[in-house]
């Protein structure tokens, strides 16, 4: 019994940790395999001479055997040490901390909205398969999924942004940025409303689709015949006995998909010029900023990793089918 | 969702209402640094070129050099030691005053810094002096012709003695600088906000305030000069410029002699110390098959159809508004395949029963979109003539790692050029070439031992007259060995609200560029004290959020209605 329970607690934690371990050693690996040379991108265009490249080769550590920076990497890392851009000669640390509010308000907004929107939707929509609500929400969350982000959020920023000028065309908040607080978060939010609409619009058909499927695997379970023989309206039907059972894969999909928040959605912060963490990443794999990528690709998968293990612990509170 | 629909409906007053007098620049690239011996970007650079001052400075009619914190200037008979009058009452934004001391210090500090950004601007500098307040002698190991274009920030002594001169300035350090301009905001990724100083030595600045604006993408920066959130744009893409060009308010400049595409050869790739690297095809060795894809290749259809008509089409290295160093051919090597096809028979190379002559790999960068539309048409002229050409596309960087290994045989490439040609010219020389660790400056392994004599005598002649003749004479011979084919030369495309801000200058006057600090500080406001039409906007998105908020409360309101007798 105890070494049961020791092993439920230490088995996740040895997962989590190897897993740790392998994105340390994948981000140094992945990022040296890729071709391009970091003291050339950085002097591109730059007049230069071969000693001064030479220099700064030495400078960056570069010139070092592969172990070595490897060694350094990891020990740096285990220091919580991200070490300094190439780039932009700031700590890697700081870089991050400062793109990663931005990120996490577009990116976290725009997955609420998703799943509020894309549940309620699929249990409308799968209630009745086949109807004419079905069949038109359906088509049109397949529709938009399949569309490119980027292209989206470039039709929404001309339409909505330049077109009719409702909306900046850019940016997290205005030049001047007005005073009080209330009317800080005022002018945010209208600048989010356009990368956010671009991401939701885009996002929310998997929730539509995932919720619509479950909820209509579940409509004819003979549980809801009781319910419904018991003389329950079909709306109480549907809302306090066959969505509780069918949120379970939207709520794991949620929750794996939290992790993601952190990596933003570069394309979307390219488009509205968003100062988010997914395009400070693009930026620094042009150089190539190795430190910048290794920090941000730990950033990105960690999350990721710990999510995925939280849902899969949550998974057994949310339905205890699961823990039999 | 709340959240969303209440912020459009924010009051226009809370969104701030700019001020005419604020000049609003769209930034394409990021700043990289605020420090000016490390800061390499070109906003960066701009930045620096605002809030701080240079030795000297170019005019702006020609681009020629001209007194900045220098008032005047001489040279020692041997043309090594330079002596400068400094300028008086020039004055620090934290009020102390400028002296000659500060620009030895400047000048010290990147000798010492050999990755430091402008090292390579004092490579023959041996010592910098200030005998007094207004006087600062440079000594040199050789007469150098780039002295007037230094370009290096001037930084005060009395801030920057106890910093490391590498690292980051430490962020919400007020910058102290001498330029027109003092940088009041900076928030990285988003603006950088300057005010102007109205008692600067050059005179009051136009405009009261700059704010550069961060973009990542031109398609929102051309939106948003439409809008009239920003007034000045640079880098535009053709289609961008020519959709803004009928755009009631907003004025066009196109930008010539600033930079060059070319089409780079595999002549036999080469380390700097003669080791023979990479995989080139051996045709390209020989000079007459190089001028037969010369001969192959119509530059004109390449600026009608690829820049549309936003360019020049190649003939020398250098682009002919870039004076005084341009040189044309006489003849250029014209569009010919009859003549491309004699060159390849006579070098031995004859179509095959196929009507194929051999087959070469030609590189593009994906960057930007005009180096992969000009691969699609080289590959069809080159056809015609009988070589085969596969395209491949890469991304710039490691694009650069293939070509310094020599694993190329053709790539098309592109500069930016500085008011001096001294380190393009460089770029064609044998020390260019990688050494074994990958260190070189070269994007096509030319090596011509008169080329590099020719360099060698620029470098060290002071005489402007007859450096000019050096550098076409080099360039001449670039053409004559058929070292690379120049493509065109590539327009800058800008654009302006020329109904909020009138004056704009370009620099050099006949063919510059309008989009930069010698822009930014003279233009002045159309209308002094005005409100922009800005910010129409949100009172509209106001409105159409309360409307959404009303039919939502509707719909809710009438649904509760229609079920209340269904409810438990």
């Amino acid at each position: 019994m105890r070494t049961r329970a020791v092993r439920g607690i230490l088995a996740p934690v040895a997962d989590l940790a190897g897993n740790l371990i392998f994105v340390t050693v994948v981000g140094f690996v992945l990022f040296r395999v890729l071709p391009g040379d970091p003291v050339q991108g950085l002097t591109r265009g730059r007049a230069t001479s071969p000693e001064q490249l030479a220099a700064l080769r030495r400078e960056l550590g570069l010139d070092r055997p592969l172990a070595a920076q490897f060694a350094g990497y990891v020990s740096d890392v285990l220091h919580g040490d991200l070490g300094v851009s190439y780039a932009y000669h700031r700590p890697v640390a700081d870089l991050i901390l400062d793109r990663l509010g931005p990120t996490l308000l577009l990116v976290g907004t725009a997955t609420v909205l998703s799943v509020v929107l894309g549940a309620y939707g699929g249990v409308l929509a799968g209630w009745r398969p086949g109807s004419p609500l079905d069949r038109s929400s359906t088509a049109t969350a397949l529709l938009l999924w399949a569309m490119p982000s980027f292209w989206v959020g470039l039709v929404l920023l001309v339409a909505l942004g330049a077109g009719t000028g409702w909306f900046p065309v850019g940016g997290l908040r205005s030049t001047d940025t007005p005073d009080g607080m209330l009317a800080a978060a005022l002018d945010a939010g209208r600048h989010l409303v356009l990368p956010c609409l671009s991401l939701v619009v885009i996002q929310y058909g998997q929730y539509h689709l995932l919720m619509r499927s479950s909820v209509s695997a579940e409509r004819d379970s003979p549980y809801l015949r009781l319910a419904r023989a018991k003389g329950l309206r079909e709306a109480v039907v549907r809302r306090r006995h066959a969505v509780p059972n069918a949120l379970l894969p939207t709520a794991v999909l949620a929750l794996v998909n939290a992790g993601y928040v952190v990596s933003g959605a570069v394309a979307v912060e390219a488009v509205f010029s968003w100062p988010g963490l997914g395009y400070l990443a693009y930026e620094a794999l042009q150089t190539p900023d190795l430190p910048v990528l290794h920090g941000t690709f730990l950033v990105f998968s960690v999350p990721v990793v710990v999510a995925t293990m939280g849902a899969d612990l949550l998974r057994g509170h949310i339905d205890p089918r699961l823990t039999g | 969702m709340a959240l969303l629909l209440v912020a459009a409906c924010a009051p226009q007053g809370a969104l701030g209402t700019p001020d005419a007098a604020r000049l609003d620049v769209a930034l394409l690239q990021r700043v990289d640094s605020l420090n000016p011996f490390v800061g390499i970007s070109s906003p960066a650079v701009q930045l620096f070129g605002l809030t701080y001052d240079r030795l000297t400075d170019y005019r702006t009619s020609d681009n020629r050099p001209a007194p900045g914190l220098a008032e005047s200037w001489s040279t020692s008979a041997d043309g090594r030691t330079w002596t400068f009058t400094v300028r008086r009452g020039v004055r620090w934004s934290d009020g102390q005053p400028l002296t000659a001391h500060d620009i030895a210090f400047t000048y010290t500090t990147v000798m010492r810094q050999p990755t430091s950004v402008n090292a390579s601007a004092v490579r023959t500098f041996t010592a910098v002096t200030a005998p007094d307040d207004t006087t600062l002698r440079i000594e040199t190991s050789a007469p150098t012709p780039t002295m007037l274009s230094l370009d290096i920030p001037v930084v005060p002594e009395h801030v920057w003695r106890t910093r490391d001169p590498m690292a980051e300035p430490p962020a919400g350090t007020a910058v102290v600088g001498s330029g027109p301009f003092d940088l009041v905001e900076a928030r990285p990724g988003e603006q950088y906000r300057l005010a102007a100083k109205r008692e600067h030595w050059r005179g009051a600045p136009g405009p009261a305030e700059i704010v550069f604006r961060q973009f990542t993408n031109s398609d929102a920066a051309a939106q948003a000069l439409r809008t009239g959130e920003v007034d000045v744009a640079g880098n535009l893409t053709p289609a961008q410029f020519d959709a803004l060009a009928d755009e009631p308010g907003v004025g066009t400049n196109e930008a010539r002699g600033t930079r060059f595409t070319h089409l780079a050869f595999n002549p036999g790739a080469a380390r700097s110390d003669g080791t023979a690297i990479g995989d080139g095809h051996p045709a390209l060795r020989d000079a007459r098959v190089r001028a037969a894809i010369e001969h192959a290749v119509d530059r004109r259809v390449l600026v009608d159809r690829v820049l549309l008509g936003h360019g020049d089409p190649g003939g020398a290295y250098f682009p002919p508004a870039y004076q005084p160093w341009a040189w044309a051919p006489q003849p250029p090597r014209a569009f010919d395949p009859g003549a491309a096809g004699r060159l390849l028979d006579a070098a031995g190379y004859r179509r095959g029963r196929d009507g194929r002559r051999f087959e070469l790999r030609l590189y593009a960068p994906v960057e930007r979109a005009h180096y992969q539309q000009s691969a699609t048409f080289i590959t069809e002229w080159l056809a015609a003539v009988g070589i085969t050409v596969t395209v491949t596309a890469m991304a710039d960087t490691q694009l650069g790692q293939r070509v310094r290994a020599g694993r190329y045989d053709l790539v098309i490439s592109g500069w930016i050029l500085d008011p001096d040609p001294a380190f393009l010219l460089s770029v064609q020389t044998c020390a260019a070439r990688p050494d074994a660790g990958g260190n070189g400056t070269t994007d096509g392994f030319t090596c011509d031992p008169s080329f590099d004599t020719m360099y060698r005598q620029q470098a060290a002649e002071l005489d402007v007259g007859r450096r000019v003749q050096l550098v076409h004479r080099m360039q001449q011979r670039l053409q004559e060995t058929a070292a690379l084919v120049p493509l065109y030369y590539p327009a800058v495309l800008e654009a302006y609200r020329s109904d909020r801000f009138r004056g704009w200058t370009r620099k050099p006057a006949a063919t510059g560029s309008v989009a930069g600090p010698w822009g930014y500080a003279v233009v002045t406001p159309v209308v002094p004290g005005a409100e922009p039409a800005r910010g129409r906007g949100p009172a509209i998105a106001g409105a159409v959020a309360v409307l959404l908020l009303l039919v939502t409360a509707a719909v809710v309101v009438g649904r509760r209605r229609a079920t209340r007798h269904l409810r438990e």
